[in-house]
């Protein structure tokens, strides 16, 4: 029986940090993507957004967020963010050696079809403020996904990012 | 290079092919990455707590999967998880109840909600990079339950700052003690390729070639713990999307809610109902996914769970903990678009998790 949940490939940022990562080259041989993040952001401050690109493009981004801003639960659009926001992940300022933990599925993403996605996770800190939450996210194009760029303001050292395909063969 | 022949059986060992590599015609093996590596289920007289012990350091991630509840009365009980015996630092949550929605932040171990008196609850915890030393632990986890009347929907993380690989994980009950047929899965998510594992396999997969108001998966195999639903889809006029199951068409669903629409974050329910409602937010015209989890699904003796998520960049975020008031086996469900069509070319695919 073909496997169902295959490892693709993975990335950890090494020393010097990075201001994205990318998977490229994609095989186009699954029927979805499940993308784990674990990962810290360089720039100031407690936390920072991560941010995705399809294909090298930014455009054709949109997204709602459920979750907390702060101490109070929120929903937001994608224009609040000014980003291809994906979720937040702790920086600089944050409790250190804490790496926010998020997961982004992508079904049907070599469809003919505008590729939705649905992300979750958040800048867990030793504090009693933090953001996390959960995206709805839509990039509007019918090309494959071929490529994807995550970026954080600069990606900490040790930020790791795992692609897997999940196949329905 | 040598060349690999391989002799067929047909034409009585005389067929002959030449291959110029191994695969000799053969299909490349991608071993699967999902594992099942442990499962606790606590039996006839209860449990304050299970533990995952000697948790193997060759994976790169965790996830638990568990089905489980308390006897405190409460509309919804919780479990503690310690890492390595640590009492963690802080835990975030967002909820709704059905009636209300909020927030908490507090010190102390990451929790998962479950059921508090007569139904189980489910949740899905992930521990990324878990052997990682230059990383304190951070949980995350989406779990509910739903009592047909009360009931909670939450997404919750959590952090324990020692950077000590997780060697051990416990789950303690947080008031009263785990009712027998609590069940605990522990799985391990590989970071590099290794030998095959079949955790995780697809049962069945439907492609709309046109229109159609519902998708049925039926003859499920019974071999699974959990199953796993994904649906990507688009319809041509704003509808709800629900379930049901075992062709159940009585009002034995109920549901409770948690959504954001990129204004404003609610809370809702629904009790008594004939079916499952996966998104109360109405699909709309973009394309939408949900991730549908059904716990435990195989079991004669518990009610079932749905622990649930919908995505739509054009309507919001929602999450459902959902309940079939059933003690039947799942043998099959029903997809329905409520009043509409779903559109060609929308996919349904049924994936089962097998525990150890």
């Amino acid at each position: 029986m073909p496997t169902t949940y295959t490892l693709i490939a993975s990335n950890t940022v090494g020393a010097g940090a990075v201001a994205s990562v990318t998977f490229s080259s994609i095989p186009q041989t699954y029927t979805d993507l499940v993308l784990k993040v674990s990962a810290r952001s360089t720039a100031g401050g407690a936390f920072n957004n991560c941010t995705i690109a399809f294909n090298g493009s930014s455009a054709n981004y949109t997204s709602k967020w459920l979750g907390i801003a702060g101490t109070t639960p929120v929903s937001f659009t994608q224009a609040a963010f000014g980003v291809n926001h994906l979720f937040y992940i702790p920086a600089s300022g944050a409790t250190a050696n804490t790496f926010g933990n998020g997961e982004i599925m992508f079904p049907n993403y070599t469809s003919s079809n505008f590729k939705s996605f649905s992300a979750d996770g958040g800048n867990e800190d030793n504090n009693t403020s933090i953001y996390e939450g959960l995206t709805a996210g839509l990039w509007s194009q019918t090309a494959a996904v071929t490529s994807l760029t995550l970026a954080g303001n600069n990606l900490a050292q040790y930020s790791t990012f795992t692609l897997y395909g999940i196949s329905n063969a | 290079m040598p060349y690999i022949y391989k002799m067929s059986n047909a034409g009585g060992m005389s067929t002959v092919t030449r291959y110029t590599d191994m695969l000799a015609g053969n299909s490349v093996f991608n071993p699967s990455s999902f594992d099942s590596i442990s499962t606790v289920v606590v039996g006839a007289g209860s449990a304050a707590s299970i533990t995952f012990s000697s948790i193997p350091q060759t994976y790169k991630h965790l996830q638990i999967r568990l089905f489980a509840k308390n006897s405190d009365g409460n509309a919804f009980g919780s479990v503690a998880m310690s890492i390595n015996g640590g009492a963690g630092e802080a835990r975030h949550d967002i909820y709704g109840t059905g009636s209300a929605n909020g927030v908490s932040g507090t010190g102390g171990s990451f929790i998962v909600y479950i059921g508090g008196n007569a139904q189980f609850g489910g949740g899905i915890v992930d521990i990324l990079d878990y052997t990682d030393t230059n990383k304190t632990k951070v949980s995350r986890g989406l779990s509910g339950v739903d009592n047909n009347g009360s009931g909670l929907s939450a997404f919750v993380s959590g952090l324990e700052t020692t950077q000590t690989a997780i060697s051990s994980l416990t789950f303690a009950s947080t008031s009263t003690n785990l009712s027998q047929y609590s069940h605990f899965a522990l799985y391990g998510i590989k970071g590099q390729k290794m030998a095959a594992g079949t955790t995780y396999e697809k049962i069945s997969s439907t492609t709309l070639g046109s229109a159609s108001g519902s998708v049925t998966f039926s003859s499920i195999p019974a071999t699974y713990t959990d199953l796993v639903l994904v649906i990507n889809a688009t319809m041509a006029v704003n509808a709800d999307v629900t379930l049901i199951f075992n062709g159940d068409t009585a009002n034995n669903y109920s549901s409770t809610y948690m959504k954001g629409n990129g204004t404003s974050v609610g809370s809702s329910r629904f009790s008594g109902y004939p079916k499952i409602y996966l998104d109360t937010l109405n699909t709309g015209t973009g394309i939408v996914q949900y991730n549908v989890n059904i716990m435990n699904y195989a079991n004669s003796i518990t009610r079932k769970t749905v622990i649930s998520k919908y995505s739509g960049a054009e309507k919001g975020v929602e999450t459902v903990a959902g309940l079939w008031a059933a003690t039947a086996s799942i043998t099959s469900m029903t997809i329905t678009g409520d009043g509409a069509n779903f559109t060609a070319g929308s996919t349904f695919n049924l994936y089962g998790i097998a525990a150890a």
